[in-house]
């Protein structure tokens, strides 16, 4: 219902979202169905309904077009900006919703025929529903009168607000702000989960947590309807070109290995071991794996808990997946010297003895004994969230920790295949985003995001959905130049070649994913380049300047950084400061060294 | 729920009262054996079980049992010439034996935590103990035998600075130095005189689980769980020498009276005897059927006693000269065995509640009654699981007691905490008391009044105490929640005097209470809504039942024909309306004045219908199955 309203205001030319009124809702949203899909097939189309009015770009101030606060929606804000510039989330996210939406129609293909048979809606909602979800899912065939899933309708509003931000880019013109209010994605996140209710400042991490908890449900929903409808899958591009959904080749690597390190274990291991693999790990079977659910590809983890029992010393296993880290802060004088992957590798890797009242139940003893325990990380996910335990819950109501905790911009990998083999570790993390809260309480405090300028290669090396010629890629090319930089530059250290860089400069002819035309990001040439040319007039390399690029976030206002300029701002402050680093997402790199 | 007062022992931890389910005589160890000690002068071997028995083999036959611990004993040491044991245990006592006669004449209630070890210098006939509460106290033995009743106080000398739950220690004849293995992975020393603190020894990289001492006090040999063996110079106060011949952890070792060899057992079921000169030299003496706890050599040190976590123990003869030289091949028999038992590793408490079925290590099946206290069946290596599925029972009774297999017997604990032991209350028909079906009877007041019946404290003139008996050899343990033992006494033994005057300190008030007045005010209660089925016809009913349904309430175990006459009687009929009968009196006038009778009455509940002799609680359990308040639908059959 938002979008057509965009829209109308898109053709005026200013771009403001308003809402008027609950009555004028209400008739939009009957309009609604039929209109958005002709708005979505235009913005598919590389249509824009303003294009004639950008004759001459001129240099905005933001390199991207930025989103405003609409009242203590500072959390908001920062997480977007934060998965907008996460690593191919957001190549990810429109594949999911471009999926999702070619699946409905089919499903109310079919619907139309069988209702031409007289039997509306029973064939489809009929016997197979089994929870409630898949119910709402049954009724999204969803062109129609049926209302589709909350959790859907987060997903596609998330998207729908990626492609406003994209348009913007697009469309930029003079004395334009290019600021966008996420009023209707944030309607949506309040009509799914009630916590976000209010104009209260709320948690940013509650809210990455929510997001994409979501987007993961909404991809299993996918999952989930295409087997409800076996007839459909085969016609659809979604069974066959879903294994090809790209993943980065460094990340393909390493779940190779992992692999192959968890055999070895189980084989070694001469314990009674039972792995308790709770929900959905490993339990999944093939049907699952066929739809390539990507928050749990890149942002799930498996902990793996171990405890020996030191009577019988047996060993039981438990692996857990999780979405983020908890970190506590415990930072004391005499880390100042350590290495900040220490801190972090002692922080989440955990040992623990179970004694005194708190003796472990052997299975094997029958009985309470003495036993040790470790945390480790049997797999590190591609983009690992480590939250840094700011709030903390006292009598006195929760209170924020401001204790210094470094952030470095590279982390040695402590998941246990990295951890045993010392130096010559398999992978390494490379900071891409941060979220800072800045104030003294989390009911006070504001919200900032410090995000990498992504390179965005998985749009090169997507193989799915290409536009039917190769015509779109004079858009996706322009939209591309700013980062053709990178690609041609050759990689300076031999250890730490980010392979898909390569892997992209080989192919850089190919043509790119048509999602790039659709909700990338698009970064303002002029801005980027003045941003450049100011770090080369204070003596820094160009190609270093490129690389090093970054991009404050501060709700209507983004301004480009250098990495030295965030390491400044995230260094320690004498005195201390309350504008402390909360969330940080690092990207999981695989070492090319050891083969 | 339960309205009973709490233990009323002031600040003292609340007091649970436990009982083991054993034969009269229990002649063979029902697991694990943790330690082992020869007598040579008797020719006899003495046996510390984890099923908290320590038994005696006279000429390698089983000669008595010394019960008295409540829990896993992990180590002895015979003194005194062999006049005297000591024993250590999970119970977090330490008990001085008369050894001879095998009864328990002291116990030491010093350590907090399980007791793993002790060490003997027997030149100072001198004993300490150690164990999971980090410390080591010294003890001196002829005061700890000289100990009586009157004269009951001890000093010990306690060794401090260890950090880690202590698994091992030694000391040598002379008592000039002591020795503790813990989890601090180091190994740490004192001087037993002085009790001065001498130094610390790193080196193994996990726990240390077995530790010998030269004679002279120069040399210590470590076993530790991360596989190696470690020779210590402690003049030089350093790894001399590092073993690994074994694969996993190392749990016992000897050395040869010369240090000459060692005999190390463990994890991977190997003992193997090492030269240390030359640790090359080694020769594996036996593979047992099961990780190895103990060795003990036999009186001429020709063959060793070897315990496991299985209850068999076995004597194997030693290399000689000979077979280090390769010119003979090692013996792949044992020269001796004492036959243990099978330990029970699963137990499933069956719907009655008062039933468990039972597999042993051995894979035997059997039921026990826990009413009964003894083994009522023995069904043979049969299905486990069949055999629950065949016993099943569609029957709701609340749990009234927790058990533990630890010891590999049954042991039942009764309490007042998260499991009330006075919460079922079965007809006295099916507790096959009284054929009397509308008489109801405790579990939790039955099997006390059974477990007390001998002891004087109880008033003699309370009417016919117990429907029930239990064996007289049936152990009775006081002891506090989730602790320590306060009291174990055998229920035929509970008439004695001296027990009787424990007995009255110990037994907690919440018993004595329950054995005195007759708990009816206690009764469980199950909350309901009756409604009539949309086929009852308006006509029948009176006038308040069109209106929102009462919410009623009723002794859980009232049976649905109760239920029935309640509707006969205040929905339909002419009554007043109120609740059944807590008291579950029974309706005498079964039909009501339209000629309908109770047996026209059909309860339903989420759809399925009831069987009139079905309690509210079975129907709450099994077809309710939820935890909100029950609702149950009810219509006419037959109806003219």
């Amino acid at each position: 219902m938002t979008i057509l309203e965009d829209d109308v205001n898109l053709e005026s030319g200013y771009y403001k979202r308003k809402y008027e009124d609950a009555e004028e809702e209400e008739e939009e949203e009957h309009r609604y169905p039929a209109k958005k899909l002709f708005l979505r097939g235009n913005m598919l189309n590389g249509y824009r309904a303003n294009e004639h009015r950008c004759i001459g770009e001129t240099i905005n101030d933001c390199p991207v077009a930025t989103l405003s606060n609409t009242g203590n929606t500072c959390y908001l804000n920062s997480v977007l900006y934060t998965l907008r510039f996460a690593p191919t989330f957001l190549h990810n996210l429109h594949h999911l919703v471009d999926d999702l939406l070619k699946l409905n129609s089919r499903v109310s293909q079919t619907k139309a025929k069988s209702s031409s048979l007289g039997r509306n809606v029973g064939p489809i909602s009929g016997p197979s529903s089994r929870s409630t979800s898949s119910k709402d899912l049954l009724s999204l065939g969803g062109l129609n009168d049926i209302p589709k899933s909350k959790v859907q309708i987060v997903t596609e509003k998330l998207h729908e607000l990626f492609m406003i931000l994209h348009n913007l880019e697009e469309a930029r013109k003079k004395d334009s702000n290019d600021t966008c209010q996420p009023v209707a994605f944030l309607q949506a996140v309040r009509e799914a989960n009630y916590i976000f209710e209010g104009n209260q400042q709320q948690d940013a991490h509650e809210l990455l947590v929510y997001l994409l908890d979501n987007i993961r449900e909404t991809c299993d929903l996918l999952t989930q309807q295409a087997q409800h409808f076996p007839e459909l899958i085969v016609d659809t591009e979604v069974s066959s070109n879903s294994k090809l959904w790209n993943v980065r080749k460094s990340w393909k690597k390493t779940k190779k290995k992992d692999k192959i390190v968890i055999s070895e274990e189980e084989c070694i291991d001469h314990c009674v071991t039972d792995t308790e693999d709770s929900n959905s790990y490993d339990v999944l079977g093939p049907e699952r794996k066929k739809f390539y659910n990507f928050v749990a590809e890149d942002f799930e983890g498996i902990t793996l808990r171990r405890t020996t029992c030191l009577e019988c010393e047996c060993v039981t296993e438990r692996k857990e997946p999780f979405y983020d880290i908890p970190v506590p802060i415990n930072f004391t004088e005499d880390d100042y010297d350590v290495d900040p992957s220490v801190i972090y590798r002692d922080a989440c890797v955990t040992s623990e003895k179970l004694c005194d009242t708190n003796k472990y139940i052997c299975d094997n003893c029958l009985r309470h004994n003495e036993a040790s325990r470790e945390v480790t990380f049997e797999k590190l996910p591609n983009i690992m969230v480590l939250q840094l335990k700011r709030f903390t819950t006292t009598a006195a109501g929760v209170q924020k920790v401001n204790t210094y905790m470094p952030t470095p911009l590279r982390m040695a990998c402590f998941c246990e295949s990295c951890c045993k083999k010392g130096e010559n570790s398999l992978h390494h993390y490379e900071l891409c985003c941060v979220i800072m809260h800045l104030g003294a309480a989390m009911a006070s405090g504001h919200y900032i995001a410090y995000v990498k300028a992504s390179d965005q290669s998985e749009y090169s090396d997507c193989s799915r959905d290409l536009p039917k010629t190769t015509l779109s890629a004079s858009t996706s090319e322009k939209s591309l130049n700013f980062f053709k930089y990178f690609k041609s530059k050759p990689s300076s250290s031999n250890n730490s070649v980010i392979e898909h860089k390569n892997g992209v400069a080989s192919k850089s002819l190919l043509p790119v994913c048509k999602s790039m035309s659709c909700c990338g990001v698009k970064m303002n040439k002029n801005v980027v380049e003045n941003a450049i040319n100011y770090s080369r007039r204070n003596g820094q390399d160009p190609w270093r300047a490129r690389e090093d690029m970054w991009l404050e976030c501060d709700d209507e206002s983004v301004r480009p950084i250098t990495s030295q300029e965030l390491q400044d701002f995230l260094a320690y402050k004498p005195g201390g400061t309350t504008s402390t680093p909360y969330l940080l997402f690092y990207s999981k790199i695989t070492e090319s060294s050891d083969d | 729920m339960s309205t009973l007062k709490p233990g009323g022992q002031g600040g003292r931890k609340k007091v649970q009262v436990s009982m083991v389910i054993c034969e009269a005589e229990e002649k063979r160890h029902r697991s694990g054996v943790n330690a082992l000690q020869v007598d040579p002068m008797l020719d006899r071997l003495y046996s510390a079980g984890r099923d908290s028995i320590v038994r005696v083999y006279e000429h390698e036959r089983y000669h008595q049992s010394m019960e008295h611990h409540t829990d896993w004993v992990n180590d002895i040491v015979l003194c005194c010439g062999g006049r005297n044991l000591i024993s250590a245990s999970s119970d977090t006592t330490v008990k001085v034996w008369n050894a001879h006669k095998g009864f328990c004449m002291s116990t030491l209630r010093t350590h907090k935590d399980y007791v793993k070890a002790l060490a003997y210098a027997k030149d100072r006939e001198q004993v300490a103990s150690a164990g999971l509460d980090k410390s080591i106290y010294l003890w001196d033995v002829n005061t700890l035998t000289a100990l009586t009743a009157s004269n009951n106080t001890v000093t010990t000398s306690s060794l401090g600075g260890n950090k880690e739950s202590i698994y091992s220690l030694a000391m040598n004849p002379p008592g000039s130095v002591i020795v503790s293995g813990s989890t601090e992975k180091a190994l740490r020393l004192w001087d037993p005189r002085s009790c001065a603190k001498l130094f610390k020894l790193k080196g193994h990289t996990d726990n240390v689980k077995a530790l010998v001492v030269s004679r002279d006090g120069c040399h210590c040999i470590s076993g530790s769980s991360d596989c190696s063996i470690k020779v210590w110079n402690l003049g030089a106060q350093r790894c001399i020498q590092t073993i690994n011949v074994h694969t996993d952890s190392v749990w016992a070792l000897l050395a040869t009276d010369n240090f000459a060899y060692v005999i190390s057992g463990g994890r991977d079921k190997k003992v193997i005897m090492t030269e240390l000169k030359n640790p090359e030299n080694s020769i594996t003496v036996c593979v047992e059927e099961a990780p190895i706890l103990k060795m003990c050599f036999t009186a001429d040190h020709s063959a060793i006693w070897v315990s496991t976590s299985e209850s068999n123990i076995r004597c194997w003869k030693l290399p000689t000269e000979k077979h280090f030289k390769g010119e003979a091949s090692m013996p792949t028999n044992p020269i001796s065995l004492i036959q243990g038992g099978a330990a029970i590793k699963l137990a499933v408490v069956l719907n009655d509640k008062r039933h468990i079925l039972t597999k042993d290590t051995d894979n035997n099946v059997a039921v026990y009654d826990v009413l009964r206290a003894r083994k009522m069946e023995d069904l043979g290596p049969i299905n486990f699981q069949e055999e629950l599925k065949n016993r099943f029972k569609m029957v709701y009774v609340p749990n009234w007691f927790n058990f533990d297999l630890k010891t590999g017997m049954l042991t039942i604990h009764l309490g007042q905490d998260e499991v009330d032991c006075f919460s079922a209350w079965v007809s006295a028909r099916d507790a096959g008391v009284k054929d009397e079906p509308d008489q109801k009877v405790n579990y939790g007041k039955l099997l006390l009044q059974a477990l007390l019946e001998h002891w004087r404290g109880v008033d003699p003139n309370i009417e016919p105490k117990s429907y029930f008996s239990v064996p007289v050899h049936t152990p009775l343990i006081f002891s506090e929640v989730g602790g320590r033992t306060l009291y174990r006494v055998l229920v035929g033994d509970t008439k004695g005097e001296t027990e009787t005057a424990l007995l009255n300190e110990t037994v907690p008030s919440w018993v004595t209470s329950s054995l005195e007045d007759n708990c009816t005010s206690k009764f469980i209660k199950v909350q309901f809504y009756l409604q009539p089925h949309s086929s009852v016809p308006s006509n029948l009913l009176k006038q308040d039942r069109h209106k929102k349904p009462d919410r009623l309430v009723a002794n859980d175990f009232i049976q649905c024909r109760k239920v029935a006459e309640h509707i006969l009687d205040k929905f339909l009929g002419e009554g007043g309306s109120g609740s059944p009968g807590g008291d579950a009196e029974p309706t005498p006038n079964a039909t009501s004045n339209n000629g309908t009778t109770v047996d026209q009455i059909e309860l339903t509940c989420n759809d399925q219908v009831l069987d009139p002799a079905m309690d509210l609680r079975t129907v709450k359990h099994f077809i309710w199955k939820s935890s909100a308040d029950l609702t149950l639908y009810y219509k006419l059959i037959n109806a003219k």
